[in-house]
C-alpha cells in the first residue's frame, strides 16, 4: 500500500514538473504504443494460430495424398494376391498343374514391388514359390506369424510388419526386408479342396518410395508409417532408430486418432498429424517440429519488433511535433503573461494557435486592457484627489491672512496712517496677485520670494517693525519653479511664534539656494525656538494639533503636505529648532525649470 | 532544421536502419555457407563389403551433420605401413578429421600422435587414446574376447583344443580380444592354439593347412573377414569344428543360419560408423560428447538370429 502511495506521489510530482508538451507527447505515445503492441500481438498470435492451422491442414493434405498412394500400392499388392488366388490357384489342380509358372509370370509383371510369391499347404509345406524355389532347411513356415495369422482369420488379407525374409535358400546370401501379405487359400488337389496359405512378400522399397521425400514443412517435418500396434514400418531414419541412436514416439502415436495433435517428445514440441491407411490399420504419422517453426517465427518476431520500433519512432516524432504545435501558443501566452507580470508594457499577446488558445489570448488581452484603463482611472482619480486636497489646503491660507491684513488697514486708516495703509494695501494687492498667479500652482521662486517680501512688508507694518527680514537667493535659483505659497505660512509661524514678542531685534532670514537637483529655501528666525518634542509633533499629520498662543501648526503641516503631495515623500519641510536658539525651517524642493514645472501644473493651468 | 528535430529524427532513424540491416542479414545463411567438414575414413580392410554397414552409418551421419567423407582403404588389408602413408597424406591434405581403423597400434602410434597435433583422429576397433586419438568408437575388446571364450567353453570339453585366429597380426583390438579369450579358455582347461597368417601366405591360404595339421574342436575368429574365411574353410570338414566369431555380414549370417557358425558376437556396425563420424564432428567443433561409451555387442546363435532385435542388428535396413 505504501509502495503504491509512494508511486502515486512520484507520479504526481512528475506530472507537476512536466510540461504540457511532454505530458501530451508521453500520453499520445503511450496510448498509441499500447494499442499498437496489443494490435500487433493480436495479429501475431492470430497469424501463429492461422499458420498452425494451415500447417495442420497442409500435413493432413500431404498425408491424404500419401495415404492415397499407399492405399493404391497396397491395393495393387492385394490385387496381385487376388490374381494369384483367383486366376491361378483357384483355376489349377495341384495334382495336375504346376503353379510355379503362372506365379512366376505374375511375379515378373510386378517384380519391382515384389520379393517373392509362395503358396504353402496348411501344414506349411511349400507348394510353389517364385523367384526362389527352395526353402531353407531350418525354416518352419507353419510357425511364422504371417502363416498363423492367415490361418486364424481366413476371410482377411493380412499385412505383416517389416521383417527379414528368411524362407528361401538364396545362393547369394541375400537377406531382404519385406512386408508379407498373407491369406488363407483353398487349394484344389485331385478335385478336392484343401487349405493353404498364399504369401506375397512386398518389397520394402515400394513403401519407401511412396513415403520418402515427402515434404511436410520447410522446418524439418517428416513422415513415418506404423502398424496398429505402433511398430515402425517405415521411418526416414529407421536404421538409426533400430541402432538405438534415435527414438520415435511411435507407440504413443499408435493411440492417436486421425487428425492433428500436439505432443512433447524428448523435450521438443511437435505437431503430429495422423492418418489411418484404410484396410491395413496402419497409420501414417506426419511430424512437424514446433521448435523449428518458432525459429521461423523468431525471424517474424524480429520483423514485427522492427515494425513496432519504427512505428514508435514515427509516433514519438509525430507526437512531439503535434504536441509542440498544440502547446507552442500556450507557451507563448505563458511567456507573454510572465512579461506582463514583470511590468513590461508592450507585450504581444497575439499568439495564434487553436481556437481555444486564441480565445484565451484575446481574453487576456482584453483583461489587460481593462486593467490598464482601470489603473489609469485610479491614477487620474488619485491625481484629482491630490489636487483637490491641495486646493483645499491652499484655500485655508488666504482668508485668515486677508482678515488680519484688512483689520490692520482698517486700524491704520482709523488712526490716520493713510500712507501706511496705502503701502500695506499695495503690498496686499501684489501679495494676492502673486497668490492668484493666474491660477497657476507652480510659480518662479523669484515670485514666491517676492510674495514673501510683500507679506513681510505687511507684517512688519502690523508688528511695528519689531523684526527685520533679509531675503537672499542664488541667482540661478530665482528662475526655477516652486509650488506657490509655501514660504508665507513658514514666515507666518516665524512671526507669530518668534517675532511677536521681539523688541525690534527680531531677525528673519530667507535664503534660497540650490544643491544639485534640489532647491532649498531656508527660513530662519532668532525667536525663542521650540523643544524637540514640539518640533517632532509639528510635521506629524497623525499627531494632534499643537496648542500655542497663536496657531496650531496647521500652516507647517499644510505646506509639508502640499509639497509631498506634489513632489513625493522625499521632499517637504525640515525644522531645526532648539529652545532659545531660534528656528530654521528648511523647505526641500526639486529643482524644476519651466518645462519641468509644467508637468506639475493642474489641468487648465497655463 | 533545428538541432532538436535533428536529434529526434535522425538518430532514431539511423538506429532503425542499423536494426533493419541486422534483420536483413540472415545469420543462418553465414552458417549455411560454411564449407562442409572433411572427414577421411581409413579402414584396415581392403574389401569394403566387410564394413558396408558401418559405411552406411557414416554416410548417414555425414548427411545429418553436413560432412564430406573420403573413404580410403589400403590395397592390401592390415598393412600398417600403407595406413601410415595414407594417414600422413590426409593430414597433409588438410582434412578436418580422420576416422582410423588401425591395423597395428604400435606401428601407427607415432603417426597417430603426429596427426593428432594437426587434426582430429578418431579410432575404431582399437583404442589409441595414448597416442592422442580424440575418441574411440567400438566394443570393449577384452570383454568381447572373454564373452567369446565363455561361449566356447560350453561347446568344448576340458582339454579340448581351441584355435584362435590371429588374423590381424600386431598390436590392436583384435589381438586384445584374442588374448582375453585365450586367458578365459586356458583358465578353464582348454588348449589354445593361435593361428596366424604367415608373411608369405595370407589367412585364407594358411588356414586350410592349419586346420588340416591339427583339427581343433573349436575356432574363434575375432573379426568378420577371418570369420568368413574360417566358415568357408570348415564347411567341408568332418567332423566340423565349432566356429565362433565376431562379425555380422550377410555371408556370416547365412553361415550362422546353416549351422557352420555356432555363434557370433555382433555389434551394430551402422551405429559404430555413425558414432565415429559424430565423435569426429564433435571433436572438430569442440562440442561436448566426443567420448562414447563402449558399444554393446550381442551373442547371436542360429536359434535367435531372427529375433526382431537381432534382425535389426544383423540386417540393417539399407536402401
Amino acid at each position: 500500500m505504501a509502495f503504491f502511495r509512494s508511486l502515486l506521489q512520484r507520479w504526481n510530482h512528475l506530472y507537476r514538473r512536466s510540461s504540457i508538451q511532454m505530458i501530451l507527447s508521453a500520453s499520445f505515445t503511450a496510448v498509441a504504443v499500447v494499442g499498437m503492441v496489443f494490435l500487433g500481438l493480436t495479429l501475431f498470435f492470430r497469424f501463429s494460430s492461422t499458420t498452425n492451422t494451415q500447417m495442420a491442414e497442409n500435413s493432413q493434405r500431404v498425408l491424404a495424398q500419401v495415404n492415397l498412394n499407399l492405399d493404391n500400392y497396397l491395393r495393387s499388392m492385394m490385387r496381385v494376391s487376388d490374381t494369384a488366388y483367383y486366376r491361378v490357384i483357384k483355376d489349377l489342380d495341384l495334382e495336375q498343374d504346376d503353379l510355379s509358372r503362372d506365379l512366376e509370370l505374375l511375379y515378373e509383371s510386378n517384380r519391382d514391388s515384389l520379393v517373392s510369391i509362395a503358396v504353402f499347404s496348411s501344414d506349411g509345406r511349400l507348394i510353389a514359390s517364385t523367384p526362389l524355389a527352395g526353402l531353407k532347411n531350418s525354416v518352419s513356415p507353419q510357425w511364422e506369424p504371417w502363416f498363423l495369422t492367415a490361418m486364424e482369420k481366413i476371410e482377411n488379407l493380412h499385412f505383416s510388419t517389416p521383417h527379414v525374409q528368411n524362407l528361401f535358400a538364396d545362393p547369394d546370401y541375400r537377406y531382404r526386408w519385406v512386408v508379407s501379405l498373407s491369406r488363407q487359400v483353398e487349394l484344389t488337389r485331385s478335385g478336392s479342396i484343401e487349405g493353404g496359405v498364399l504369401l506375397v512378400d512386398m518389397s520394402f522399397g515400394g513403401i519407401e518410395q511412396i513415403c520418402k521425400d515427402v515434404n511436410l514443412s520447410a522446418s524439418g517435418g517428416y513422415l513415418y508409417l506404423i502398424d496398429g500396434d505402433g511398430e515402425i514400418i517405415y521411418h526416414p531414419r529407421q536404421q538409426l532408430i533400430y541402432a538405438g541412436l534415435q527414438s520415435e514416439n511411435n507407440l504413443t502415436a499408435a493411440g492417436y486418432r486421425d487428425g492433428s495433435h500436439q505432443e512433447s517428445f524428448q523435450g521438443r514440441n511437435r505437431q503430429v498429424t495422423v492418418k489411418t491407411v484404410g484396410y491395413t490399420g496402419w497409420k501414417l504419422v506426419g511430424v512437424v517440429p514446433m521448435d523449428n517453426m518458432w525459429d521461423n517465427y523468431g525471424q517474424l518476431l524480429l520483423f514485427f519488433l522492427f515494425v513496432v520500433l519504427f512505428s514508435i519512432f514515427l509516433l514519438v516524432f509525430v507526437n512531439l511535433r503535434l504536441s509542440e504545435w498544440i502547446t507552442a501558443p500556450v507557451k507563448r501566452l505563458d511567456q507573454a503573461v510572465k512579461e506582463l507580470e514583470a511590468g513590461q508594457q508592450e507585450v504581444d499577446l497575439d499568439v495564434g494557435g487553436p481556437h481555444e488558445v486564441e480565445h484565451l489570448s484575446h481574453s487576456i488581452r482584453s483583461m489587460v486592457s481593462t486593467m490598464r484603463h482601470l489603473m489609469d482611472d485610479i491614477i487620474e482619480q488619485e491625481e484629482q484627489k491630490r489636487r483637490s486636497e491641495l486646493d483645499v489646503l491652499q484655500s485655508q491660507i488666504n482668508p485668515h491672512f486677508l482678515y488680519n491684513t484688512l483689520d490692520s488697514v482698517v486700524w491704520m486708516t482709523e488712526n490716520g496712517r493713510t500712507q501706511d495703509a496705502v503701502v500695506m494695501l499695495t503690498s496686499l494687492a501684489r501679495f494676492f496677485r502673486i497668490s492668484l498667479s493666474r491660477g497657476n500652482s507652480m510659480i518662479p521662486i523669484a515670485d514666491e520670494l517676492d510674495h514673501a517680501r510683500h507679506y513681510l512688508t505687511i507684517q512688519k507694518m502690523r508688528y511695528k517693525n519689531k523684526f527685520s527680514a533679509v531675503i537672499t537667493a542664488d541667482p540661478c535659483v530665482e528662475t526655477l519653479y516652486t509650488l506657490k505659497l509655501i514660504v508665507q505660512p513658514i514666515l507666518e509661524n516665524a512671526i507669530y511664534h518668534g517675532m511677536a514678542y521681539a523688541d525690534g531685534d527680531g531677525e528673519i532670514q530667507i535664503r534660497a539656494f540650490r544643491e544639485g537637483g534640489d532647491v532649498f529655501i531656508e527660513v530662519s528666525d532668532n525667536g525663542p525656538g521650540m523643544p524637540e518634542e514640539l518640533v517632532a509633533q509639528l510635521l506629524d499629520t497623525g499627531a494632534p494639533s499643537v496648542s500655542g498662543a497663536k496657531g496650531s501648526g496647521i500652516g507647517f503641516r499644510n505646506v509639508h503636505r502640499r509639497i509631498q503631495l506634489a513632489f513625493g515623500a522625499s521632499y517637504g519641510l525640515t525644522i531645526l529648532s532648539e529652545p532659545d536658539a531660534g528656528t530654521t525651517v528648511r523647505i526641500h524642493l526639486p529643482a524644476l525649470d519651466e518645462e519641468a514645472a509644467r508637468h506639475y501644473r493642474k489641468e487648465g493651468e497655463q | 532544421m533545428k538541432r532538436k528535430i535533428l536529434l529526434q529524427l535522425v538518430v532514431p532513424l539511423l538506429s532503425l536502419c542499423v536494426l533493419f540491416l541486422l534483420l536483413a542479414f540472415d545469420p543462418g545463411q553465414a552458417h549455411a555457407d560454411e564449407a562442409p567438414l572433411e572427414v577421411s575414413i581409413l579402414h584396415r580392410e581392403s574389401d569394403s563389403t566387410l564394413w558396408s554397414a558401418a559405411r552406411q552409418g557414416m554416410e548417414q551421419a555425414a548427411a545429418d551433420m553436413g560432412v564430406e567423407l573420403r573413404f580410403l582403404a589400403p590395397s592390401v588389408s592390415n598393412q600398417a605401413e600403407e595406413q601410415e602413408n595414407l594417414l600422413s597424406r590426409e593430414v597433409a591434405g588438410g582434412t578436418d578429421a580422420i576416422v582410423l581403423v588401425p591395423s597395428d597400434q604400435s606401428l601407427l602410434a607415432e603417426s597417430v600422435a603426429a596427426a593428432s597435433t594437426q587434426t582430429v583422429v578418431i579410432t575404431m576397433e582399437t583404442e589409441m587414446a595414448d597416442s592422442g586419438a580424440a575418441a574411440f568408437v567400438g566394443v570393449d575388446n577384452v570383454a568381447l574376447g572373454e564373452a567369446l571364450g565363455q561361449a566356447v567353453l560350453n561347446g568344448v570339453c576340458v582339454d579340448g583344443t581351441v584355435l584362435l585366429l590371429n588374423s590381424v597380426p600386431g598390436s590392436n583390438g583384435i589381438s586384445a580380444r584374442l588374448e582375453a579369450a585365450a586367458q578365459v579358455l586356458e583358465g578353464a582347461g582348454r588348449t589354445v592354439r593361435i593361428g596366424s597368417p604367415s608373411k608369405a601366405l595370407g589367412l585364407s591360404e594358411a588356414l586350410p593347412a592349419i586346420l588340416a595339421a591339427d583339427p581343433p574342436d573349436a575356432i574363434i575368429a575375432f573379426e568378420a573377414d577371418a570369420l568368413d574365411l574360417a566358415a568357408a574353410a570348415i564347411q567341408g570338414m568332418n567332423p566340423r569344428p565349432l566356429l565362433y566369431g565376431m562379425g555380422a555380414t550377410d555371408t556370416i549370417a547365412a553361415h550362422l543360419e546353416q549351422g557352420v557358425i555356432t555363434a557370433i558376437a555382433a555389434q551394430n556396425e551402422f551405429a559404430a560408423g555413425y558414432l565415429a563420424v559424430d565423435a569426429a564432428v564433435r571433436a572438430v567443433r569442440r562440442e561436448a560428447g566426443q567420448d562414447t561409451a563402449p558399444l554393446a555387442y550381442t551373442l547371436v546363435r542360429k536359434e535367435t538370429m531372427y529375433h526382431p532385435d537381432n534382425q535389426k542388428l544383423l540386417f540393417p535396413v539399407t536402401r
